[in-house]
């Protein structure tokens, strides 16, 4: 009976994981950022560099126009507009499901094409929630602040402006 | 100076205000082209089909958006192949909601928006997946010149163009069209839906889902024209038609909106002619210079439990088909 219940766990544990599991401890999610190589423009892998204060990440596995939670590019805009000074940000495309002409089109369509790049967010996937993830590092690479799964796009506006504003005084 | 000052004000103002007026009910034929309900295969059943497009060797590509796949009709309206599928992987499509999503070059090769991830996806018209590419919007529809740019309208409260332009690899290439209304806010994006339609020499045709105007653009993105239509007088209450234009809905852009028309679809002929399909049971026929010249209500079938959506006008012929999306059924509109 036992064994049958761990594996109900077991496999519950799997699909919510799928889909909500920025639950996870933030250590767990810190090392996984830390892993993530984007592609410089060199052609090689780099890791993120750190700015001097805070550096917003948002990673990008997918976007989804059914994401319940709203728009995310319009959320950034607004995080972004005016870019609050000492603040860095990368929008971080995952190489496996955008291409490199994907990430051109938007850096010619959208604004923050500065921040845009293409990387390997391999490491992170299980914590992504709807295929994206909004974490913020401070200027020695260490977790402050990360996305929780189910945030609405107002929560994440509200939480991050705090949070630049703080940072800020 | 000053007259062309006068002019150009009353020339906006003119451009403000709609007409509204009774449109004609008239008899048109509508033949069964492909009834859903009436395939012995279940497999050839649509179910909540979204778009359609007609080639030039008269086949018929249908969004069948409730199976996620394109369903291919010969031009007898025989179920003939399908592709795309359901999930995730190349060549997998999601949805189209009620978009305009499919368009056919002079190739056959069909172009696929799909509005949920958002991607278009391109594949060879037996079905062979080509390529995709992602674009950072949702797209109310799609078109594709004789050149095989892709034209897409998109779906964004970003206060920007009404036409992005690709090339058939997908590399962004353009983007034009000024919007009715340049604020943001919920209204405005829902005013500047836009659908659009490509001649046969790569101009571009314009409707406004909720606005009754049509526009021509040059293929490099160059206003050619701006033709207003009639807003059928019964489609309007006395009380909606006090704030039914542009300066009340730039002045109050976040307010609730109801709107009288819906452009479902537009559609151009390989004459140069055109149809817009409106609410679910009228048609507006525009000229090559894009002026309206006929507009009547038509009788479906099964009255108003036909529910059409899409219209499409054959590039050779001067057929035209009807989709229903409430019960898979595609008519053609007879002369």
């Amino acid at each position: 009976m036992p064994s049958k219940v761990i594996s109900l766990l077991a496999v519950t544990l799997f699909f919510v994981g799928c889909h909500f599991s920025t639950s996870s401890p933030s250590g767990e999610v810190a090392k996984s950022v830390a892993r993530i190589k984007i592609n410089a423009a060199s052609g090689e892998k780099a890791f993120i560099p750190l700015g001097s204060g805070l550096t917003i990440l948002n990673l990008f596995d997918d976007f989804s126009t059914g994401c319940p939670t709203g728009n995310r590019f319009e959320t950034i805009e607004r995080i972004n507009s005016p870019r609050p000074t000492g603040i860095t940000l990368f929008l971080i495309f995952s190489e496996k499901h955008f291409s490199t002409q994907d990430v051109e089109n938007f850096k010619a369509i959208l604004p923050m094409a500065e921040s845009m790049v293409q990387g390997d967010i391999e490491t992170v996937r299980p914590y992504l929630s709807y295929g994206k993830l909004l974490v913020i590092l401070d200027s020695k690479g260490s977790l402050i602040w990360q996305e929780r799964a189910g945030m609405s796009e107002e929560q994440v506006l509200s939480e991050v402006s705090q949070l630049i504003h703080s940072a800020g005084k | 100076m000053s007259t062309v000052l006068s002019i150009a004000l009353i020339w906006r103002l003119a451009l403000a205000v709609q007409v509204i007026s009774a449109v004609p009910e008239e008899q048109v034929r509508l033949r069964p082209f492909y009834l859903s309900s009436q395939q012995q295969d279940a497999g050839s059943k649509l179910a909540a089909p979204a778009a359609m497009a007609v080639a030039r060797s008269g086949s018929i590509y249908v969004f069948d958006d409730g199976n996620s796949r394109i369903v291919k009709l010969n031009p007898r309206g025989k179920f003939i192949a399908e592709f795309g599928q359901p999930g995730s992987g190349p060549g997998a499509i999601d949805r189209a909601g009620l978009n305009d999503s499919v368009a056919v070059d002079e190739n056959e090769n069909v172009y696929v928006g799909d509005a949920a991830t958002p991607r278009v996806l391109i594949f060879s018209s037996d079905g062979t997946f080509q390529r995709s590419f992602r674009v950072p919007f949702p797209m109310t529809s799609i078109a594709v010149s004789r050149k095989r740019e892709i034209f897409l309208t998109p779906d964004t409260a970003r206060p920007t163009e009404l036409i992005y332009v690709f090339s058939e690899t997908g590399k962004f290439l353009r983007r034009f069209g000024e919007r009715l209304i340049k604020s943001p806010g919920s209204l405005a994006r829902n005013i500047n839906i836009a659908v659009a339609a490509c001649d046969a020499n790569d101009n571009v045709f314009v409707a406004f889902r909720s606005w009754p105007v049509i526009r021509k653009y040059s293929p490099d993105g160059k206003l050619i024209s701006d033709n207003q239509f009639v807003v059928p007088s019964e489609l309007i209450s006395e009380s909606q038609r006090k704030n039914y234009s542009l300066e009340f809905y730039a002045k109050y852009p976040d307010s609730s909106f109801m709107p009288p028309i819906i452009t479902h679809s537009i559609s151009v002929s390989g004459q140069g002619s055109g149809y817009l399909l409106l609410n679910a049971h009228s048609i507006v026929v525009f000229a090559p210079s894009g002026k309206a010249t006929k507009q009547f209500h038509f009788r479906a079938p099964r009255d108003r439990n036909n529910v059409f959506i899409r219209l499409a006008s054959s590039f050779k012929s001067s057929v035209a088909y009807l989709l229903d999306t409430r019960s898979g059924e595609i008519y053609q509109l007879a002369k």
